[in-house]
């Protein structure tokens, strides 16, 4: 696992702490059952504190992945975001 | 930091407004403008009950779109009470004050187009209650 998705793994396990970690690098919406609206704030939450950005609330729809949320915040570090991603 | 939070409405989700206005007006002998607003930026369309002028009001909400954040909710939990709002007078010393308590944001200030304007946030609290707050007066 790379930096950020090592620690975008600890996210997870903050917000899902019954998912074994090996299963977070391929957890969706759709396959944890306890993801569910209210899991998707608070894991947008954890984000935030952890990268130090403002993940775009319009977007949690398309974040239904660790791989998309993944991806999301490495897009933010490669446009210039502080420390992963930005609004 | 305390902050005075004045009981606006509660919002309560429904597949279709127009297929439950009726029925709440009658089990309620709620009072019923007929505007329905439809918000782009919530991605809701909502109504407005009264009961008695004055008193918090119900609001209906229906989803407007595949990617409306209450249409999960009405998929995951199905009709049903969603939100409580409340006015502050102040949006980011509401939200600061709730952080204080222990909530966290689940969506960031945005005009309401039911509110002529007014900005809205959204707030879980630590007990998972959902709360909107409505700035009281439109921001220039």
């Amino acid at each position: 696992m790379d930096p950020i998705a090592t620690r975008l793994s600890n996210c997870f396990q903050t917000v899902f702490p019954n998912l074994p970690e090996r299963e977070i690098p391929a957890a969706r919406q759709s396959s944890v059952a306890a993801w569910d609206s209210t899991a998707a704030i608070m894991l947008v939450n954890v984000i935030e504190d952890e990268f130090g950005i403002q993940v775009d609330f319009d977007r949690l729809a398309e974040l239904d992945s660790f791989e998309s949320i993944c991806q999301y915040l490495k897009e933010g570090q490669a446009a210039g975001g502080a420390d992963g991603s930005a609004a | 930091m305390d902050l005075p939070l004045n009981f606006h409405h509660v919002g309560f989700v429904v597949p279709g407004i127009a297929a439950t206005v009726d029925g709440f007006v009658r089990s309620l002998g709620a009072q019923w403008d007929g505007c329905v607003y439809e918000d782009p930026h919530q991605k809701v369309k909502v109504t407005f009950l009264t009961t008695r002028p004055g008193d918090p009001q119900i609001e209906l909400v229906e989803p407007a779109g595949e990617d409306s954040p209450v249409l999960r909710f009405l998929r995951e939990k199905g009709t049903g009470l969603h939100h409580v709002c409340y006015e502050v007078e102040d949006l980011e010393r509401g939200m600061a004050a709730m952080k204080t308590r222990g909530a966290i944001i689940a969506r960031r200030p945005k005009p309401a187009v039911a509110f002529q304007g007014r900005r809205i946030a959204w707030m879980l609290t630590a007990e998972k209650l959902l709360v909107e707050l409505l700035e009281i007066a439109a921001k220039a």
